[in-house]
């Protein structure tokens, strides 16, 4: 016990831990903001279709020699504005055209990396995570995306409140709705990209979600969910980041199942209080 | 929304604009539609519907499900473009003057489980008279909204929750976020739905109060709830038939339901049915449901027919 205690003390003394600690703080304050919004416009499928789209831009990094990051970006910035475009054309197929551009995403990253020459490094930290892994620029990257993410929903945030409550109301009220939900679907992206460097392609929906859903339970204000939820993530991805360096586990992984144990702990005890 | 104002000209025009806006408040009805046709996915909405109600006026529409009465209503707060005709908020388009439209839309369009205080809920009917990127409150905004849910009797609910309000108590706060604002007109669509008798008596009372300072529009299948305070009921099936009269006559509703139906009367404060000996002489009802009074109280009118969105 002692042992494991020192181990995680001298753990402080690597830059790699620090920074890992510091990603999983910036991401999950992103998260509790945009978590809230998703979880609360019932936004779920479409944040997966970003998401997995982004694979198609780590492919393409890989493809034309940049930063796969880099390529993420662009892919989920590119396919919040297609979404935010469609939401009104398509209508009741707009779940269907999710599915599409969220397999379609994925099938261009795999193609792309089968096509780029010789050995693809980290793919597997892209759809899985490695926060372990995260380099100092990167730290400094993810902290002006989230110092953006709090400044547009400060600056937004009467608008935000009033169109994802009720967007055609909102309409009424001279807010133009459309271009307010396309700024949340272009912020959900920036937070997207954030949390592939957490958790992974493939688990961003559940840092997105569980954190909010959690705190959704336990408050009835949309700005008290945001603060709940940051809390929560950053439990989550701190207790994750020890457990899997002192376990030698995957961190992503490890940061979701736990989130995923607190939200079924969450709703066990509210189940049982009501009673 | 893009204001429809473009042109080179722009100084004249305003000035031509503000001048011309200033002589149709006085003169132009509160709401004018000419010749209004919507057509959605192949299919006729609304049918060279023409309507005019002045200001002051209390406007009954009545019509089966699909009749297009909600989208009568968004046309008119300029939520959907008429396919043809125009829609006119006193003499100016909807882009231009809704914001003298207070609207409480339909009760299952909303999330309740929003996490959201009455308070902020009923502020957010404030928007549309603040200016700036922020859209802050003020604290006359915060007055007009504590009047407001006073007006409405939830005031001692402003700082609750509103997924743990009751229905009716839900209803109240929707429509004290459509007057909050100070509406000339306030429209209303099927406002009755999930109100149970109890609060069906306070629901009038509420209308009646709110007719004394504005005009009020509503729409609704429900004929029961129509108070005698109307003064005038239309029918809306696709088409309009208007009589300009507070009387519902048994051709307004064949033309409308498209079959004879029974029309039962009831009680004589909320009348506006015939006495069931003038409706005799109709036509044999085809496959028509009695309603049954008993349940709750008011005048009903139930249409058995299929097909022509006749209540269920």
């Amino acid at each position: 016990m002692i042992d494991v205690a020192s181990e995680l003390i001298s753990a402080f003394g690597y830059e790699f831990f620090r920074n890992a600690l510091l990603a999983g703080i910036l991401a999950s304050t992103a998260c509790g903001i945009i978590g809230s919004f998703v979880v609360i416009k019932r936004m779920v499928s479409l944040t997966g279709g970003i998401s997995h789209a982004a694979f198609g831009g780590v492919g393409l990094g890989y493809f034309l020699g940049f930063s796969p990051i880099l390529g993420a970006t662009l892919f989920c910035v590119a396919t919040a504005a297609l979404i935010a475009k469609l939401r009104h054309i398509a209508h009741q197929h707009l779940d269907t055209l999710v599915g599409a551009i969220w397999a379609a995403g994925m099938a261009i990253g795999i193609l792309l990396v089968y096509l780029t020459p010789g050995f693809a490094p980290d793919l597997y930290g892209y759809l899985f995570g490695n926060i372990l892994l995260v380099p100092s620029g990167e730290i400094f990257f993810m902290g002006a995306l989230l110092a953006a993410i709090i400044a547009v929903t400060a600056i937004f945030y009467n608008q935000l409140l009033a169109v994802t409550f009720d967007e055609e109301y909102a309409s009424v009220m001279n807010i133009a709705s459309e271009k307010i939900i396309a700024l949340l679907l272009i912020m959900t992206a920036v937070t997207i990209v954030m949390l592939i460097q957490v958790v992974g392609i493939i688990l961003t929906i559940a840092l997105l979600t569980l954190p909010a859903a959690i705190a959704r339970e336990f408050t009835g204000r949309l700005d008290r969910m945001f603060y709940l939820s940051t809390i929560l993530g950053i439990t989550f991805t701190t207790c994750g980041i020890f457990l899997s360096y002192t376990l030698d586990v995957p961190s992503g992984a490890t940061i979701i199942l736990i989130g995923a144990a607190a939200y079924i702990i969450a709703l066990c005890a509210k189940t049982f209080c009501r009673r | 929304m893009p204001q429809e104002k473009t042109g080179t000209e722009y100084d004249d025009a305003a000035a031509r604009d503000s001048r011309q806006s200033r002589e149709n408040m006085t003169s132009a009805p509160a709401i004018e539609i000419k010749y209004l046709s919507v057509y959605r996915e192949g299919q006729t909405v609304l049918d060279k519907v023409s309507l005019r109600i002045e200001e002051g006026q209390s406007y009954a529409i009545i019509g089966p499900n699909g009749g297009g009465k909600t989208t009568l209503l968004k046309s008119i707060l300029g939520l959907i473009k008429p396919d043809s005709g125009c829609v006119k908020i006193y003499g100016e388009s909807p882009a231009v003057n809704r914001y003298l439209l207070g609207y409480v839309p339909q009760f299952h369009t909303f999330d309740f489980s929003y996490p959201i205080s009455v308070r902020d809920m009923v502020l957010t009917g404030r928007l549309g008279h603040i200016k700036g990127i922020r859209r802050r409150y003020s604290d006359e905004d915060r007055r007009c909204a504590e009047e407001a849910m006073k007006t409405l009797g939830i005031l001692h609910l402003a700082d609750r929750t509103l997924s743990d309000l009751s229905g009716g108590e839900q209803q109240r706060a929707i429509i004290a976020r459509a007057i909050v604002g100070n509406p000339k007109v306030l429209l209303l669509d099927e406002p009755t739905v999930y109100v149970d008798s109890p609060t069906e008596e306070k629901f009038h009372d509420i209308l009646v109060e709110l007719h004394k300072k504005m005009t009020v529009i509503m729409v609704t299948h429900d004929i029961g709830v129509i108070s005698s305070g109307v003064d005038v009921i239309a029918c809306l099936n696709v088409k309009m038939f208007t009589h300009y009269s507070a009387e519902i006559t048994s051709d307004m509703i064949l033309n409308t339901y498209k079959c004879p139906v029974d029309l039962i009367a009831h009680g004589l404060a909320h009348r506006v049915l015939h006495d069931h000996s003038a409706l005799e002489s109709s036509p044999e009802p085809v496959d028509t449901e009695i309603s049954d009074r008993a349940a709750d109280g008011t005048d009903k009118i139930r249409c058995g027919c299929t097909g022509h969105g006749g209540r269920q």
